[in-house]
């Protein structure tokens, strides 16, 4: 029974039983060979510069990882998948990509080197980037299908992959194209990370996640036909977005030397061509919440007065800042290990929600065995002191 | 099913660039330009007419330039220097560099090497790295430029041309 349970969700990407296990690992191992070897290269340019770079990259990513692994609210994603995902877009997507730097010889060829300069970086890197970084993420579904139930998880992890990408990617810049020396990278910081850190590939590739969260998505009734011109418009929308990004137009930086309050015109410039698509992702992911929390009410309703879910626990549960201030009440009240069951009976009441949106009826035995095991937890927690008078609520 | 699918879609994106790179190229001869005779690395083009004094070699977005003129008096250093204040600053929008490098080729010639960032007038994002040799009786510019995070991709063939360059 309790296998029946665990069979159904918190996977971790180590599916040695999945071929795309092991071409993921394969297009990994390649390109953590191939770009271990490359940032090694540019490390000899400036090794303080370089171990600066990294310093500098953790700083603006780590909070960020955070930001991202934790915008689902009801959900968390398995970590072993989060890290694959974020692994793909550092070594994979970015080795990949420079095995395709040939697409630019044949744009210069078929038109002109002028013209390739001008414009190559805007027609083919964001096809060809936001194909690779996407290819990764169908690789993680068809290894953990269970683990992409929606929109909001495909863009967890596009956005972790996308932002893997932007870390590689901004150490190459920086020692390249910055020059390497210490002021170089801290310059480089500025531009690439300090005015515009927030838009690029996170969201890019977060929007690609999110196009095929929907694609996937067994929370949807409408039949998947229909909902691929979504999906294709949101990776269109990715894809044009970058495009823009790279396009020679809209660009108002200050000419150099740049000096004083002129560097404060670098978030201005960049914000023209990032805020937009940032603003249209915020938007997304607001409805995408709304969209998760309708999902939570339709599941679980059905689920009240049958042992997994009370009505007052579905009152809180729905609501992710009552569910943790419940958490933090029973801590006070019944001490750390209350807590931590609480949190521990939240988590499998949704993974209730998720098992009765899959199944066909009400007694499928994986959902009797869902439900029995929250009503345990929750048996566990009234016979500790002090728990029952916290789990009330108010 | 899915598995072999996106597998072969990245092998041909990913490999397939080189090869539909090659086909559509055309090797490239030997490049004199006076005293000067740079031998092109694979997949690397011709663009444009050479002249006695400039040739330009192009492998996609990469262009390598390639100016030849007569002895400079003081030497690579101001010959750099005056590549920088009379070629290169006039053509940005925005121009930044490093600081000059001495350092010997491999057929013999002293020379000055710095690398720059800029946006050109028409408002591209450019990297670019610059060696200017010089022997007794001839002087020549390499000025390698590529879009921003190209460069570094073809600093091999670039290096090789370079320092295989008879002077």
């Amino acid at each position: 029974m309790a296998a029946d349970r665990r069979s159904l969700h918190h996977r971790s990407i180590f599916q040695g039983r999945q071929p795309a296990f092991w071409v993921f690992a394969a297009f990994l191992a390649y390109g953590a060979v191939r770009m271990i070897v490359a940032l090694g290269q540019l490390a000899s340019l400036s090794r303080s510069g370089w171990a600066l770079s990294w310093i500098l990259l953790v700083v603006y990513a780590a909070p960020l990882i955070l930001l991202i692994y934790y915008l689902d609210l009801y959900e968390r994603e398995p970590v072993s998948v989060a890290i694959a995902a974020f692994l793909w877009g550092a070594f994979a997507a970015t080795a990949l990509a420079l095995d395709a730097g040939g697409w630019d010889e044949v744009l210069a060829n078929l038109t002109t080197p002028g013209f390739a300069v001008r414009w190559g970086p805007s027609l083919t890197a964001p096809v060809i980037e936001e194909f690779l970084k996407g290819a990764g993420l169908v690789l993680l579904y068809l290894i953990v299908r269970d683990e992409v139930d929606d929109m909001m998880d495909g863009f967890v992890y596009g956005a972790l992959c996308g932002l893997g990408f932007a870390v590689v990617e901004d150490v190459v810049y920086f020692m390249a194209g910055f020059g390497g020396t210490p002021s170089g990278v801290l310059e480089g910081f500025y531009v690439r990370v300090v005015s515009s850190g927030l838009y690029g590939h996170v969201l890019y590739t977060g929007l690609v996640g999110t196009a095929i969260g929907l694609i996937v998505t067994r929370r949807d009734p409408t039949p998947t036909r229909e909902r691929l011109p979504l999906a294709a418009g949101i990776i269109a929308l990715a894809v044009l977005g970058h495009a823009l990004w790279n396009a020679p137009i809209l660009a108002l930086a200050p000419s150099a030397p740049v000096h004083g309050a002129a560097w404060l015109w670098y978030p201005v410039d960049l914000a023209i061509k990032g805020l937009p698509l940032l603003l249209f992702v915020l938007v997304a992911l607001r409805l995408a919440r709304n969209r998760e929390r309708r999902w939570l009410d339709a599941a679980l309703q059905a689920e009240v007065g049958r042992g997994g879910v009370t009505a007052d626990e579905l009152a809180v549960l729905r609501v992710p800042a009552r569910r943790r201030a419940a958490v933090r009440t029973m801590r006070a009240r019944g001490g750390a290990a209350a807590g931590r069951l609480l949190g521990r009976l939240q988590r499998e009441q949704i993974d209730l929600a998720m098992v009765a949106s899959r199944v066909a009826a009400p007694d499928a035995p994986e959902l009797v065995a869902q439900r029995r095991y929250c009503t345990s937890l929750r048996a566990a927690l009234d016979a500790i002191p002090g728990a029952a008078a916290a789990a009330q609520p108010g | 099913m899915p598995v072999v699918l996106v597998t072969v879609l990245v092998v041909v994106v990913a490999g397939g660039a080189r090869s539909v790179a090659d086909a559509t190229s055309t090797e490239a001869g030997a490049v004199t330009m006076g005293a000067v005779r740079v031998q092109p690395q694979p997949g690397w083009q011709q663009d444009g007419p050479v002249t006695p004094t400039v040739a330009r070699l192009h492998k996609g977005p990469v262009v390598l330039e390639i100016s030849v003129a007569g002895p400079v008096p003081g030497g690579p250093i101001l010959l750099a220097t005056l590549y920088r204040q009379q070629r290169l600053e006039p053509a940005f929008s925005q121009f930044a560099t490093t600081s000059p490098e001495s350092a010997l080729l491999r057929n013999g010639a002293a020379a000055v090497r710095f690398t720059y960032v800029g946006i050109s007038a028409d408002g591209v994002s450019l990297e670019g790295l610059v060696v200017a040799a010089e022997t007794a009786d001839t002087s020549v510019v390499f000025d390698a430029r590529a879009p921003s995070g190209v460069l570094a991709g073809a600093l091999d063939d670039i290096r090789e041309m370079v320092e295989g360059a008879t002077i």
